[in-house]
């Protein structure tokens, strides 16, 4: 790829996104616009289309539509509800509680569905109204309710992890997901020290005392929706289903659920199928023009040429980490992670590896990193999805937002530095 | 006209979605049981890929995909309005070149080809024809949507 080429790729994506086309239009178009310098016009139009569908015919990649399902059925049925009962329970009696119940809600509910914005408005509308009422900010709650949601990216069964794990060259899915929970974990439990620092210093209520029968009944109404936890995870870390089979099942259970529950009619399934496919759209379009670009770039030799470049400049592995860290950071503000991660995991990747990073740890790092830039604006998508739950407007979210990007900062730069958190877990199940 | 669209769109979308689920738990319930349903794979992706081109359509349509929204609110209303039909039009530009353009030549080179699916033994060419016409209703939305601003612009 010679100047020429990378300065069309680069300004004419970044100019139309800029007016506000849609990214993945600009994704397609400026990989067509990159061809046409070296292929001629039909010739390009069809290598794009054709990029667009082979980056589609993947039989992984079918976890994302159902665990997307699954996570729709369990946002109208009672699952939510039942989790945050548990919550609240569990952690509700201290000081700020409901700050703890609003992340341990969302890191529960992402733990079993697997989709970030699905976590955000299902505990973001159940909580928000409740917190208002108690005294909570609804900038700092809608805050906190956003960056707890990105757990749900990290800890299993995730999306991302496997949009990771196809860009990385067919990494194992179940070492990825078993990797994702300490890093996860770890976020979460940075987010509740840091709420109850809030709470202390704004002296939020304490919630009714802690009682464990109250802990038991709750736990006994959440039980059936934890153990989904247990056939998806269990069953791939146990090699009995692959990611796409678990994420069937998934849909299954939480269907039959949603039923017993009887909180789910032929209507409610209807618009549940729409909103779906809606969001499976949004999502696997991204994947397929993102992979007509990331072949264009890899025609032209870009990742090759990136890696000697960043490696003349240092060969020390923490040096590049960081320089890749920071990119990475700057690339999250104006992209979403879907094509981040496909466009960015075949040109880093090989750099990190030649310098003794493994691929598991590498991915934790970058869908880290990259769920920073979905709390920012311009293309945050879960602060959209965040602030429009919670009725205000996303500048309002931004200020209470600062300190926790601290954290989330804190939690990346642990993760980046100490493999083991990332690598404990796979390591211990023979991964 | 609209309603029209989405009631198509919509259906389409239901139908697919369900073919998808049914066909992956087919999969999974022929594994555990022993008994084989080679189909299945092919069919789960080829129902993925359809709803993700019809979906991407009608999603144009509600204009869901994902965008950034810096520019928008600093304009006119006036302005507002032609921004939204240039981006409109920067949408059938790719929807004209590669969608259309693009995916009947793709599909054209599939069939003269003559590949077929492995199992089901599909012409590869009849999953490739979601391009265009995923494409020709996307054409129908944003003609829509301009036809929307141009009414709006007026009142």
């Amino acid at each position: 790829m010679n100047y020429d080429e990378i300065a069309i790729l680069v300004l004419s994506f970044l100019i139309l996104i800029a007016i506000g086309v849609p990214i993945t239009v600009s994704l397609a178009l400026s990989s067509l616009f990159t061809l046409l310098v070296n292929v001629v016009f039909i010739s390009a139009t069809t290598t794009v289309a054709q990029r667009m569908i082979n980056g589609l015919d993947s039989f992984t990649l079918l976890a994302i539509p159902f665990f997307i399902l699954a996570g729709q059925i369990m946002n109208t049925g009672g699952i939510a509800q039942r989790l945050i009962d548990f919550a609240k329970a569990l952690v509700g009696p201290v000081r700020g509680g409901l700050l703890f119940v609003n992340v341990l809600a969302c890191t529960l509910f992402g733990a079993i569905s697997g989709s970030a914005a699905a976590s955000a408005s299902a505990v973001g509308s159940i909580l928000n109204n409740k917190m208002k009422d108690e005294g909570y900010d609804p900038g700092i709650t809608a805050a906190t309710n956003v960056v707890a949601s990105t757990t749900g990216l990290i800890i299993p069964p995730s999306n991302i992890l496997i949009v990771y794990s196809l860009a990385a060259g067919g990494l194992s899915i179940g070492a990825l997901f078993l990797a994702g929970y300490l890093p996860g974990f770890l976020l979460s439990l940075a987010l509740i020290v840091t709420s109850y620092v809030v709470a202390v210093r704004k002296n939020y209520a304490k919630g009714e005392g802690w009682s464990g029968t109250v802990v038991w009944k709750t736990f006994v109404g959440a039980f059936p929706s934890l153990m989904l936890l247990f056939v998806v995870m269990g069953g791939i870390i146990a090699g009995y289903f692959t990611a796409t089979e678990a994420s069937a099942v998934a849909v299954l259970y939480t269907l039959i659920l949603s039923m017993i529950y009887k909180e789910l009619d032929i209507p409610k399934l209807k618009s549940i199928l729409v909103n779906s496919s809606v969001t499976t759209a949004i999502v696997l379009l991204l994947v397929a023009t993102s992979s007509s670009m990331s072949w264009v770039m890899s025609y032209g030799n870009l990742p090759e040429a990136i890696s000697t470049g960043v490696l003349s400049l240092t060969e020390n592995p923490v040096m590049v980490l960081v320089l890749i860290n920071l990119i990475l950071l700057f690339v999250g503000v104006f992209m979403d992670i879907t094509p981040a991660v496909l466009i960015f995991t075949p040109i880093f990747l090989p750099l990190a590896e030649s310098l003794g990073i493994h691929p598991i740890h590498f991915g934790m790092i970058m869908v880290l990193n990259l769920c920073i830039g979905l709390c920012t604006p311009p293309v945050g998508n879960l602060l959209f999805v965040g602030a429009s739950v919670a009725g205000i407007s996303f500048q309002r979210l931004v200020r209470p937002l600062l300190p926790l990007y601290v954290v989330m900062l804190v939690v990346l730069v642990l993760v980046t530095m100490v493999p083991g958190i990332s690598m404990w877990l796979p390591t211990l199940f023979g991964f | 006209m609209r309603e029209i669209l989405d009631k198509i769109s919509t259906g389409l979308l239901i139908i697919l979605m369900t073919v998808m689920v049914l066909s992956a738990l087919l999969q999974v319930t022929a594994r555990v049981f022993g008994f084989s349903a080679p189909f299945t794979e092919e069919l789960t992706i080829y129902s993925m890929m359809w709803v993700t081109l019809f979906g991407s359509a009608y999603t144009f349509g509600i204009r869901k995909h994902i965008s950034i929204d810096i520019l928008e609110p600093q304009l006119s209303e006036r302005n507002q309005h032609r921004l939204r039909i240039a981006i409109e039009g920067v949408i059938l530009v790719f929807t004209f070149l590669i969608l259309i353009f693009g995916g009947v030549r793709f599909s054209w080179i599939t069939a003269k080809l003559g590949q077929v699916s492995a199992v089901m033994n599909v012409p590869k060419w009849y999953v490739y024809l979601a391009l265009p016409l995923s494409g020709l209703i996307v054409i129908l939305y944003s003609i829509l949507n301009i036809k929307d601003e141009l009414n709006n612009k007026e009142a």
